[in-house]
């Protein structure tokens, strides 16, 4: 199957005629040029380098800032798009590919590390570091804060090329993300679609296997493929808790979420994650109980939603990673 | 009308119908026969009279006509009605109704068929140059127990992707 590396993660693309891989390509290439933080010149950089003042920024851009504020007031800011400057003191100021201070930790120090007790819900009124000039296409971030969109930017592209080619009139389709998947329509051969859930440590191995029809969407957050050491010697990771600013450390390792839209499953798997499965099922069984979600704890042991045949015409999950 | 102008009238209609019998004597294919029997019919209805009257009777004195009836109709009341055929009665010895025996052992299942497999049957007294002939009988070979049909599996899905951290 088709794939290429973009957004600094490797994309897959199945169920397309080479025409429409191309203009999903075309699509993930320019968007890759305007939202990386890491580029100097993209459209992300200069708003990050032009506090204060306003920025004229493309159609396109503008979509993905409101819907990343729409993000982080639906998930209560636990979705936050203004940590980059958090990040940058972590030390992800550069591409991850590019960190010299990635660690290799093993299973039983991340599992260790999914004990602290968790934090409630937020609940705080959130304030808003952006203002939006639509009729000028212009948006101005404040002085205090700085735009991260790595936790959203993949998975919004990869439904943004799904609606895209719907309207074209594409009836079925597979876009994978780095992970972050967007499937509608039936498999050309099997019809179902087979999508693995990895194994949070063993690589090439699946804790589950679904097989999914028509719109369905499918991201994982985990707080284990992506970290590195900081300054004082300290093993972060780049999934960090707005509360406290730091890399989260709920009793989850792992969570996938099943929704009908890759951005909001997306966000949650992110929310779940930091918030742990005591206080973050209760909470999204109130805030989205469409979802569907595949949780491994720190012990191993695998939670799900009871909703997941919802999703899937067929699936299999294991009760232990 | 006086009896000169009725004789010339019965001549022609006479002449008129005896051209067209004859005419119709020289058709054997029925459609034609039937263009012959609407022509016979036309000259009919021009001639109100002649409705009345029976033109074959009239002609059967002197000419020969062909047996074929001109026209039937869908029913005739002439014809006899069909009657059921009268029942038809048994010997007394016949009419008798099968007496069910009462006292019948009970079913017995049925037996599962044998099948007998080849075996190879070792000399009881062999002698010490003979070379006995392989001898074979056959034993019953045990029914495994209704064996499940055996049906080819489906192929394997196949997985497209995996969703993980990125």
């Amino acid at each position: 199957m088709p794939t290429f590396e973009a957004m600094n993660t490797g994309f897959l693309i199945a169920g397309l005629t080479p025409m429409e891989r191309d203009k999903v390509l075309a699509f993930v290439r320019d968007a890759e040029n305007t939202f990386s933080r890491f580029s100097a010149t993209s459209t992300i950089s200069t708003i990050n380098n032009s506090k204060g003042q306003w920025v004229e920024i493309n159609p396109l851009t503008l979509q993905l800032l409101k819907d990343s504020i729409a993000a982080y007031y639906d998930t209560d800011g636990l979705f936050n798009p203004f940590l980059g400057e958090v990040m940058h003191k972590l030390g992800y100021h550069q591409s991850f590919e590019k960190l010299t201070s990635i660690t290799a930790l093993d299973d039983q120090t991340w599992r260790s590390r999914c004990n602290k007790p968790a934090l409630p819900a937020p609940t705080e009124q959130l304030p808003l570091y952006l203002d939006f000039d639509e009729h000028n296409h212009r948006v101005r971030l404040d002085q205090a804060v700085s735009l991260d969109l790595g936790g959203i930017a993949k998975g919004w592209v990869a439904q943004q090329a799904c609606e895209r080619l719907q309207l074209d009139g594409v009836s079925s389709g597979l876009i994978d993300a780095g992970g972050d998947i967007i499937l509608w329509g039936q498999e050309p051969r099997q019809k179902l679609w087979g999508v693995g859930v990895a194994h949070p440590f063993e690589k090439g191995s699946d804790i589950a296997d679904l097989w999914l029809e028509g719109l369905t969407a499918i991201a994982t957050s985990s707080i284990v493929k992506r970290h590195w050491k900081t300054a004082d010697n300290y093993n972060v990771h780049h999934i960090i808790d707005p509360r406290t600013n730091e890399p989260s450390s709920s009793d989850l390792i792992q969570v996938t979420i099943l929704a009908r839209n890759l951005v909001v499953a997306e966000q949650y798997a992110k929310c779940l994650l930091i918030l742990g499965s005591s206080v973050g099922v209760p909470w999204i069984a109130t805030k989205r109980a469409d979802l569907a979600y595949i949780a491994v704890r720190g012990d191993g042991r695998i939670v799900t939603s009871q909703n997941l045949p919802t999703y899937c015409s067929d699936l299999e999950v294991a009760a232990h990673a | 009308m006086n009896k000169n102008h009725s004789a010339l009238i019965v001549g022609l209609t006479s002449i008129t119908f005896f051209t067209g019998c004859v005419v119709f004597t020289n058709i054997s294919d029925s459609r034609e026969r039937s263009v012959a029997s609407s022509t016979i019919t036309s000259e009919f209805q021009l001639n109100p009279d002649l409705r009345l009257q029976n033109p074959l009777g009239k002609l059967t004195t002197g000419l020969a006509l062909p047996s074929v009836p001109l026209y039937t109709p869908a029913s005739t009341p002439a014809e006899k009605p069909v009657q059921p055929p009268a029942p038809i009665e048994l010997p007394s010895a016949l009419q008798q109704e099968v007496a069910v025996p009462v006292n019948l052992p009970p079913a017995q299942p049925l037996e599962p068929p044998v099948i007998y497999r080849q075996e190879t049957m070792q000399p009881t007294t062999p002698g010490p140059d003979a070379v006995p002939p392989p001898s074979v009988s056959f034993v019953p070979s045990p029914i495994p127990p209704s064996a499940p049909p055996v049906s080819t599996p489906a192929p394997a899905k196949q997985k497209t992707t995996r969703t993980r951290a990125s």
